[in-house]
């Protein structure tokens, strides 16, 4: 992967090919918010029996687009990072073992996951067909720090695993092209997206708090 | 009040004849002959509102030496001062007082009149003068250590009727010269406002389970009824279902105005697991000068409170949660990680490729 970003001729050779289409800046960021459900998965009851809901997750990514594989689209490396809560009922220490008699204590549980990606972003049908479609795949390392609150008492920590993602987004540029445009010659702003994303992260090696498979959606933007 | 004399007709513009058939003689001219005239007579009637001289803002600055901050907008006797009336003092200051010596003050109900001699009757319980008058006029235009009593005494001013709450009334201090048989000028008195409230708010109805197993216990009620404003509730706990053992403990926790619950904690009531405590709440209103001395509502029915020990999805015997370690930068044994370093060292590399490029 370092390979690949640090070949500075290469990339300025297809950056520069890229740009070369009329009024359209070098593609090199990508910003995007998502807001999704997320909800560990230990593979037991463990969780369910304290909390409820599916988060939700907010998480915000920040992408450098490398290099452009000819007739694919933009590869680059990314991070993302964001929060997700959950609240529910503590159980007493007494309860038998699968069950939960639910206590008059009140518990809290916090994730903050951070994600370092590899990201493949396939914008081809987008710039070589009318279709706005864009396919993103990116795997990488995700770390999730985690707090439980249970009553007075908290508990910290980190787990961590591999991650994954697929997004489909939808380019906006062809709602008003020369607005589009106009946006590319002011700011620099590519073009801005709606994408739905699924994903899965097992940063599992320690607390159990990744999820096989969660979504997100939400709004982006290259530049 | 003083009346400003209307003005006279012979004085008006527009009863020139010659000047009204030439303002008649189109229809644009004919509405303003309506409408000037109307006009120019709100003008007087405008301008004597605006001049009549209202009556003078004097106030009660201490009950029983606790000053009043200029931020209490509703000075108030409660239940305690009604129960010790003759041993509640307070002061009253006049505004614009330079100069007067004396005052004669009379208590009067809220927008009584009293400087009306019509309201002056002994025939109603309206306005009634206070016993010593004249009272003399001490240092920064006050007088000193007036009695809860003296109102009383007028039978104006009522401490029994519980139904009054919040009654407000008002004492009118006249300056210098006993008000006698006139009606008096707006800068020849004064006016200090206050309330009389000696019903206590009711008694809370919690929401909150009425029996709680853990290390932490929450008491949360609905608003109260009561006419004044409840800026203090307070928690109080006894090792029984009885609230006057509670009273007895004394307070355990307050709140302020607009909270509807309380959390307390097993540490802060000393419990060991498998201990039980009694909690009840009450609201104390706004009658007082300092929060938290106005008239406190009956006890709550009461929480029973378990202590024990709960747990959460970390205390789960399948879930390793222990020896994780809290930052990337740092393994769970307390080594440094090399892993965010490496992340760090690459994202900074690209970026500053890329700024450069």
């Amino acid at each position: 992967m370092a390979a690949v970003g640090l070949s500075p001729d290469t990339a300025r050779a297809e950056m520069a090919d890229y740009a070369s289409k009329e009024g359209w800046s070098p593609e090199g960021y990508l910003l995007s918010l998502g807001i999704g459900a997320y909800r560990p998965d230990p593979g037991s009851s463990a969780f369910d029996l304290v909390y409820s809901g599916n988060g939700p997750i907010i998480l915000p990514e920040f992408d450098f687009l490398l290099y452009r594989i000819p007739f694919v689209g933009p590869i680059g490396i990314g991070v993302a990072g964001g929060w997700a809560g959950y609240k529910g009922t503590a159980c007493l220490a007494n309860s038998a073992p699968g069950t939960c008699e639910p206590s008059s204590d009140g518990a809290k549980f916090s994730l903050f996951p951070i994600n370092a990606l590899v990201v493949l972003r396939i914008d081809a049908l987008a710039r070589r067909t009318p279709v706005p479609l864009v396919f993103s795949g990116k795997v990488g390392y995700n770390t999730v720090f985690f707090k439980e609150t249970v009553g007075a008492s908290k508990s910290t920590g980190r787990s961590h695993g591999f991650g994954w993602a697929a997004q489909l987004a939808l380019e906006l540029n062809f709602v008003n092209p020369r607005r589009a445009n106009a946006l590319d010659e002011d700011w620099g702003i590519n073009s801005s997206f709606f994408f739905f994303e699924l994903a899965g992260s097992d940063a599992n090696s320690r607390a159990p708090v990744g999820d096989k498979l969660y979504f997100t959606g939400g709004l982006g933007l290259t530049f | 009040m003083s009346v400003c004399p209307q003005p006279s007709r012979k004085h008006t513009a527009f009863r020139s004849r010659t000047l009204a058939r030439g303002l008649q003689s189109s229809p644009h001219m004919r509405l303003a002959t309506t409408l000037l005239p109307t006009l120019v007579a709100a003008i007087p009637l405008s301008a004597s509102t605006g001049v009549a001289q209202t009556e003078q803002a004097d106030a009660i600055t201490t009950i029983n030496g606790e000053t009043l901050t200029a931020d209490v907008t509703k000075v108030y006797f409660n239940a305690a001062n009604c129960a010790d009336p003759a041993n509640t003092f307070f002061d009253l200051t006049l505004v614009n007082g330079d100069g007067v010596q004396q005052a004669y003050l009379w208590a009067g109900t809220e927008n009584a009149g009293c400087e009306q001699e019509t309201n002056r009757t002994d025939q109603t319980l309206r306005c009634r003068p206070m016993d010593g008058n004249p009272r003399t006029v001490g240092d920064n235009a006050t007088i000193f250590n007036l009695t809860l009593q003296e109102l009383v005494d007028t039978e104006v001013v009522d401490c029994e009727n519980t139904s009054l709450e919040g009654a407000p009334f008002s004492i009118y201090a006249f300056r210098n010269e006993d008000p006698g048989g006139e009606n008096v000028a707006a800068e020849g008195y004064g006016v200090a406002p206050f309330r009389v409230d000696v019903t206590p708010p009711d008694q809370l109805t919690l929401t909150s389970a009425p029996v709680q197993e853990g290390s932490s216990f929450s008491v949360a009620w609905n608003s109260p009824t009561d006419s004044q404003r409840i800026p203090q509730y307070r928690l109080y706990a006894a090792s029984t279902d009885d609230p006057d053992a509670a009273l007895a403990n004394g307070i355990l926790k307050t709140v302020g105005i607009d909270k509807k619950s309380f959390t307390v904690t097993t540490g802060e009531l000393s419990l060991t697991s498998g201990e039980e405590v009694y909690l009840f709440a009450s609201a104390v209103d706004e009658a007082a000068v300092t929060i938290g001395d106005g008239n406190q509502g009956p006890l709550s029915d009461s929480t029973l409170g378990i202590a024990a020990e709960t747990s959460g999805f970390c205390d789960d015997p399948n879930v390793d949660c222990s020896g994780c370690s809290v930052s990337p930068i740092l393994l769970p044994d307390g080594q440094p990680s090399a892993g965010l370093w490496v992340i760090g060292l690459v994202l900074a590399i690209v970026a500053g490729w890329r700024i450069r490029r």
